[in-house]
């Protein structure tokens, strides 16, 4: 070969190798990335969940303050059992039923008790359990009182491993193949609006009309409406704020990412809830009702429960436009609920049920780029009323079958003497307790 | 118009076509489900006898003897079956239960539970109250002998003599007293008043109040 042709070969090999030097480099950085990434996504959907599972203590304090001091105990160990079973529970079906292979659209049917799988669905079952106990958790403040603690824990199970998933696969279903049928229509709901809080609310419902109000609650007269204060309204506080900051991760998780989206969820989650309040407090003010802590926390309770399904697809002043309404529907909710009768200790209905139909259907109306889309409005109430259809008569079944076999519903007597010392023979204030309602021989 | 006397009544009528074992338990269907209704629930109770012959076969007419007896002079009246109905009651209808129960006498403590029970109570509410009470004692087939006791001591105060009733009713009895406050105040006036009650009362030998929540 001349020399200038081993030149040319030469420089021909080098530049070959220079390529494939690049690739590779470049395909090694691609991977780091992606590691990377994946990390950076794993922690903020880890810490989104710890906030998620905070949530519970507020659900917990919130619901305890709001109901009288005898049955404080009661409704923590509720609340704390939710989590624990859903936490079991959700892993061994909910999951699988949820976001397991979907090709019906109707239910999932794989990753049960999940194992040997990778590690990002590891993250994202983490994440999505507490959700379901929240979405559990809703039910046991509304039916707070009066109801066998059994009978409850049976109920929680059988809102865990079946009612809340089934929906759950119509909307977000289909992570390993297929997807739920909900989806395929366009249906939003970023965070559950419907798919958990509403979900819920709608249990609580069936809940309370199985279990009718509590004794005196409702005049035999004339069917008005006796108020039975909380024993702590700075529990009530407190539970609100922590219910609050909760749900930064609550919306804030759902983008299951670290990006940079995170900052305009938080923010509108945190307008509504603003919103909400000043929603709960105009509304009082112009029907002429005194402005009550309760009413008022359960306005951003139902703001921030109204912006979960569009928080990511809203400009920030209809994400305060949602809230404000939201708050405003909480209020008059509580109002419509006894009215008719219906004895919901905590507001959980017109926050969650109420208010979750409202958001869900206003992050059809107020999509950016594409407000006030009809068919999307149109798709979203379609989701709505499923959601509706689907979990009350469901849940009346299930409470009413637990009414006819082992009895929803603690006795007078034990009405009287407080759930917490008949059902768990401990008393929550010792030292402090106002009146006798029952007697311990030591 | 007494409870005596409409019992008087009531039986100066049925002894003429019921006796023995029936007789006393159609007494017993009236004293603990009816005594405190008007006499146009007579046809209820009367409904409630249809298993006997005698009574089904003679409704209509008995119906009309029931309400005319009523108005009766008291000398037309037989005397008052009470004690043949408790005697009744004690041989027959009381189970022995727990027999550790029927040792210790609540009467003086109980009659004192619910004497400062009702004495917070506006007499249009304690009417109420004691009412609902007794209807629910009748509907649940409470102890006849405290629903007896129970029922003489709302109409005249008669201290509640209840040797030998179970605790397990007194609790009961109380029970349904809290719910008719319940109902007719809101179960926050009902346990303050409650608990009032109880606190007030001492303790009198190894008893205490207390344990009749």
């Amino acid at each position: 070969m001349s020399d200038s042709g081993k030149i040319i070969v030469r420089q021909c090999l080098a530049g070959t190798s220079l390529l494939l030097f690049s690739n590779a480099v470049f395909a090694a950085d691609n991977a780091v990335e992606q590691v990377i990434e994946l990390n950076l996504n794993t922690v903020w959907v880890a810490m989104a969940a710890a906030l998620v599972f905070f949530m519970q203590a507020g659900f917990a304090l919130l619901e305890s303050g709001m109901s009288r001091s005898k049955n404080a105990v009661n409704v923590m160990m509720k609340n704390y059992m939710d989590v624990c079973l859903g936490s079991l529970l959700f892993w061994l079906v909910g999951y699988g039923i949820m976001f397991g292979e979907n090709f019906s659209g109707f239910i999932g049917m794989s990753h049960f008790a999940l194992a040997d799988a990778e590690q990002w669905d590891y993250s994202l079952l983490l994440f999505q359990t507490m959700f379901a106990a929240t979405a559990v958790t809703i039910c046991s403040g509304a039916m707070a009182e009066r109801t066998k603690y059994d009978a409850y824990l049976f109920a929680a199970c059988g809102i865990i491993a079946v009612i809340y998933p089934v929906f759950g696969s119509w909307v977000w279903g289909g992570l390993y193949g297929g997807s739920g049928w909900l989806a395929e229509l366009g249906f939003i709901d970023f965070a559950g609006s419907t798919v958990v809080h509403s979900i819920g609310a709608w249990c609580a419902l069936a809940g309370i009309i199985v279990l009718v109000p509590r004794t005196g609650r409702f005049a035999r007269e004339d069917g008005s409406a006796r108020n039975i204060p909380g024993h702590n309204l700075s529990l009530v506080a407190l539970g609100g704020f922590i219910l609050w900051l909760g749900w930064f991760g609550f919306n804030g998780g759902s983008t299951l990412a670290a990006s940079a989206d995170i900052g305009l969820i938080i923010l509108n989650t945190q307008l509504a809830a603003a919103a909400g309040a000043v929603g709960a407090l105009l509304f009082s003010r112009v029907t002429r009702q005194p402005v009550l802590l309760t009413s008022t926390i359960n306005g951003s309770l139902a703001g921030l429960v109204g912006v979960t399904a569009g928080c990511a697809t809203m400009t920030p002043e209809f994400a305060a436009l949602t809230g404000l309404v939201a708050g405003i529907i909480s209020v008059y909710g509580a109002g419509w609920l006894e009215r008719r009768g219906l004895d919901d200790v905590v507001g959980a209905i017109p926050v969650h049920g109420f208010s979750g139909a409202w958001g869900t259907i206003a992050a059809g109306m107020f999509m950016n780029d594409d407000l006030f889309n009809t068919s999307q409005i149109l798709v979203q109430l379609v989701g709505v009323v499923s959601g509706f259809l689907w979990a009350f008569p469901l849940a009346l079944l299930l409470f009413f079958l637990i009414d006819r076999t082992i009895g929803l519903r603690a006795s007078t007597q034990h009405e009287q003497q407080g759930l917490d010392y008949t059902e768990h023979d401990e008393v929550g204030y010792p030292e402090f307790n106002q009146h006798v309602t029952f007697h311990k021989k030591s | 118009m007494s409870v005596e006397r409409k019992r008087r009544a009531i039986y100066t009528v049925l002894s003429e076509v019921v006796e023995g074992h029936d007789l006393w338990q159609v007494m017993w269907c009236w004293q603990k489900g009816y005594a405190d209704k008007s006499q146009f629930e007579l046809n209820g109770f009367l409904s409630a006898c249809s298993h006997l012959d005698a009574i089904a076969r003679n409704r209509s007419s008995l119906y009309r003897k029931l309400i005319s007896s009523m108005m009766l002079a008291e000398s037309a009246l037989k005397a008052d079956p009470i004690a043949d109905m408790q005697a009744y009651a004690d041989e027959v209808l009381l189970p022995v239960a727990d027999n550790t129960e029927y040792v210790d006498d609540w009467s003086a403590l109980f009659t004192q539970v619910v004497t400062e029970v009702f004495a917070q109570l506006r007499s249009d509410t304690a009417t109420s109250v004691s009412k609902y009470a007794q209807e629910q004692a009748g509907r649940h087939q409470l102890n006849a002998e405290l629903s007896y006791a129970f029922t003489l001591w709302k109409d005249n105060r008669k201290p509640m003599q209840l040797e030998g009733v179970p605790l397990k009713a007194l609790r009961q009895l109380l029970n349904y007293i809290y719910i008719g406050l319940c109902e007719s105040l809101g179960p926050v006036d009902a346990d303050r008043i409650l608990s009032t009650a109880v606190n007030n009362c001492a303790r009198q030998g190894d008893l205490d109040a207390r344990d009749l929540l």
